[in-house]
């Protein structure tokens, strides 16, 4: 059975092993008679036939080399058949209605999309100062006066005695005191603050002015 | 008398010839093929069924095959490839050691019906079996096909200095073992 030569192989064993020089080349398998000839491996429950005139020991049942051609064959075209099989019901299924799994799995990524947008829009707003901040600007009352005009008298009252402050007391208990003389304290006040004040108070001017003048 | 490599080529390349092509190829090379697969696995069942896989593969990869080596190389390295992976599978399957595989592939040569101890070649084959599954397919390929060191590489995708080292390193076990059987 071999292609090339083997002196090589005898001159190499001779230097590495030489008592295998000795040692027949031949497999001491047998392949059965007419193994590889007939045409289908039906022989393989047959019982394997020694081959006299060869040294290979091992067998092969009977007509198993000619039988392979045909039957590979075959198997190859029952596979390729097989395959083309698989490919029609997706010709058939074309006319059936489906309802495509992407599109309800579209939603279901829209709405994730937009619980997860409102997580992180919530976690930034909850844990960042900004927004807070600015909603403490937004909301910030610039008129005191007008606000406390939208609350009824009532409430106003009720807090008042809830939440009585030595301011509150000294509001009540001063509305029976003379209140000192105006012209006393600012005459304690320099001319450079009173002006500051004037500035930011346009509308007490003319009241000032005359206690100055006067 | 066998078509040569180039004609079969030629007729498995034309859709009208491809069958024919193809079995003319199977016939100039399945005993070659067969046997360098039987010589590994033993047993004649489990070498049909490589040898089947292995003109399966052939067949879906022959219009690929590029002629930068000779076709049988390219033949034998399927079927190489085809019987370790078979061996590697059935010790995976039987959940095997090496040395369980070693002994059920030893056991399978002493259950041949023409199996004889007495005989040098078949106490080869016992020395054979007791070599690392590469390392077999080594010395198969050098010691009973003769293939050169060069050729063999292509096969094996080995280095011709390993292969060579492998070669020797399994030459000398078997001559140890032989002496000692």
């Amino acid at each position: 059975m071999a292609m090339y030569s083997r002196n090589p192989i005898l001159v190499e064993l001779k230097e590495v092993a030489p008592d295998l020089v000795n040692a027949s080349a031949a497999l001491p398998f047998q392949a059965p008679l007419g193994y590889f000839e007939t045409l289908e491996p039906l022989a393989l429950v047959e019982e394997p036939v020694f081959l006299a005139d060869s040294s290979l020991p091992f067998q092969t049942p009977a007509g198993y080399f000619e039988a392979i051609p045909q039957a590979l064959m075959n198997r190859i075209k029952s596979q390729e058949a097989d395959t083309a099989i698989e490919t029609l019901p997706q010709l058939e299924q074309k006319s059936a209605q489906v309802v495509p799994m992407r599109t309800m799995r579209r939603w279901v990524m829209y709405a994730a999309a937009a619980v997860l947008m409102g997580v992180l829009v919530t976690g930034s707003f909850l844990f960042s100062d900004k927004p807070m901040e600015q909603m403490k600007e937004k909301y910030q009352l610039e008129d005191m006066g007008m606000a406390l005009d939208a609350v009824p008298d009532a409430v106003l009252e009720q807090y008042l005695e809830e939440n009585q402050t030595i301011a509150v007391d000294e509001v009540l208990s001063s509305a029976t005191q003379k209140l000192p003389e105006l012209s006393d304290h600012i005459q304690t006040i320099s001319n450079d603050n009173l002006n500051n004040y004037l500035e930011d108070n346009s509308h007490l001017e003319s009241a000032v002015s005359e206690e100055t003048l006067n | 008398m066998h078509a040569s490599d180039q004609e079969l080529l030629a007729l498995f390349s034309n859709a009208s010839t491809k069958e024919q092509g193809f079995t003319q190829l199977v016939k100039k090379y399945q005993e070659k093929i067969y046997w360098h697969i039987r010589r590994m696995v033993i047993d004649h069942a489990d070498a049909d069924d490589v040898l089947q896989n292995t003109l399966i593969k052939i067949w879906k990869g022959l219009e690929h095959f590029r002629e930068e080596s000779q076709l049988f190389t390219w033949l034998y390295r399927i079927a190489s490839n085809e019987t370790l992976s078979f061996l590697a599978k059935q010790q995976r399957t039987a959940t095997q050691s090496l040395d369980e595989m070693t002994e059920s592939l030893t056991n399978k040569v002493k259950a041949d019906l023409h199996f004889n101890a007495n005989q040098l070649e078949w106490r080869l084959q016992l020395a054979i079996q007791e070599l690392p599954e590469k390392q077999r397919l080594v010395f198969h390929l050098r010691y009973y096909d003769a293939m050169p060191y060069e050729e063999m590489s292509k096969v094996l995708d080995t280095s011709e200095g390993a292969l060579k080292a492998s070669y020797h390193h399994a030459a000398k076990k078997i001559e140890t073992f032989i002496k000692n059987y």
